[in-house]
């Protein structure tokens, strides 16, 4: 009885869904030194942000949003933003175009060029 | 919205429009008297200028789209590959359109370290430099621009008209290798070092614009964009390329009338200027990056 009372005790601490699965390896608390780490630090974090927190409305992303379409068209044109659009499939607010379209700017304009870019999209926020 | 093409890239599409004309003028005096002596004169001199310095102008662009990405993004290695391969042809072309040509500014010949004739050795260094190497190292570099932009989900799926386009390169390429396959077993002849390696210029061509079929589709296709653009003027580059090639080809098979194959040797120029216009895009849409605010565009109104 002790014995299956053990191996039942097991098994409720065992995560029953995704959302109760640990998080992924999560970023160093160390400083970063260069663009390429916090590139990746970046990523780790982008990739623990779970499809829930994303779909939250936010004001100020949704404005984001706005301004990142423009960026795209500049950079990529109409079909690439209409990709993008179709890939993140939720509203300008989610901010989810935000993530994609930065992973899209650091790797066809580079890190410093990408900064630039999002310096300018979180420009003049209330 | 279509954002303006940068300064760099309207003059070296000016400059190409000037020397169309020239050589036109030159093409119709060949069709009225049947002499190529103004046709020469066009190629020799104004011709080469134009070759080596939109080569140099690419070479000078490829090196400062390089210093945009730092040394661990991907990227950085493929503008590294590029201005390499910039580098192949701005070489090869200073050997084969100016040190090695029979003409009055030819610096070597000026100063007497070469004579007057045209160096064969040379010359093949010119041909091997800019023609099958500079394309392996452009293939390569390609061929990271479409692995990235596979990790990224931008490549598009071939159309069948892209697949019919394939399988004509490659029946084209096919017909080249029986052609190299006719002079190894049929006739026998001695082969240099040279010969070989330009063998491999036909396979590589072929695998260049099967690339750029492939990034045309996925980034050109995508529209108007400063990025977008970069790659499709590299794309347009192999292109122009392969279309000279086929030219070539046909000249040496007869195919192409003596009055109209003139024409196709101006495709070099077109080809040479695509190439040059993709580095001067990727470095108008980094300052792009950098320049104008959303804070200014907000007080406007």
């Amino acid at each position: 009885m002790t014995w299956l009372h053990r191996v039942w005790v097991r098994l409720r601490r065992r995560p029953t869904s995704a959302l109760a699965a640990p998080a992924p390896e999560q970023p160093d608390a160390g400083p970063l030194t260069s663009p390429a780490e916090l590139e990746r630090v970046l990523g780790v974090w982008t990739r623990w942000w779970t499809r829930g927190q994303c779909e939250e409305f936010d004001e100020q992303l949704a404005l984001a949003g706005q301004r990142v379409e423009g960026e795209l068209l500049r950079f990529f044109g109409q079909d690439a933003l209409q990709r993008v659009q179709g890939a993140c499939g939720a509203s300008s607010g989610s901010g989810t175009i935000l993530l994609t379209a930065d992973r899209l700017f650091v790797a066809f304009l580079g890190t410093r060029a990408a900064m630039a870019v999002t310096r300018k999209l979180y420009s003049n926020f209330r | 919205m279509k954002a303006a093409a940068p300064k760099s890239v309207r003059w070296l599409w000016t400059a190409l429009s000037v020397l169309l004309i020239v050589g036109l003028a030159a093409y119709i005096y060949f069709v009225l008297t049947g002499s190529y002596d103004a046709l020469v004169a066009v190629f020799n001199i104004p011709g080469s200028t134009f070759f080596i310095l939109v080569t140099a102008t690419e070479v000078y662009y490829a090196y400062r789209a390089r210093g945009l990405f730092e040394p661990a993004e991907p990227m950085r290695a493929t503008w590294t590959l590029i201005l390499l391969s910039a580098c192949c042809r701005l070489s090869g072309a200073a050997f084969t359109q100016t040190l090695t040509a029979p003409i009055s500014w030819n610096l070597l010949v000026t100063v007497k370290i070469l004579q007057p004739e045209r160096p064969q050795l040379l010359h093949s260094i010119g041909v091997v430099l800019s023609g099958p190497v500079a394309m392996a190292l452009l293939a390569a570099g390609l061929m990271r621009v479409i692995v990235l932009k596979r990790r990224l989900g931008l490549l598009s799926r071939l159309t069948p008209l892209d697949g019919c386009f394939i399988a004509a390169i490659l029946l084209f390429t096919g017909r080249q290798l029986m052609d190299i396959a006719g002079v190894l077993f049929g006739d026998h002849a001695r082969l240099t070092v040279i010969q070989v390696i330009l063998w491999f210029s036909d396979p590589l061509l072929a695998l260049l614009l099967i690339e750029a079929v492939s990034i045309r589709r996925s980034v050109l296709n995508m529209g108007q964009g400063l990025v977008a653009r970069c790659w499709g003027m590299m794309a347009l580059g192999v292109a122009f390329t392969s279309a000279g090639d086929v030219i070539l080809w046909a000249e040496n098979w007869g195919y192409i009338p003596v009055v109209i194959s003139p024409l196709g040797w101006f495709i070099w120029f077109f080809a040479v200027t695509a190439f040059a216009s993709a580095p001067c895009y990727q470095v108008a849409a980094a300052r792009e990056a950098h320049e104008g605010s959303y804070a200014a565009r907000r007080a406007r109104g």
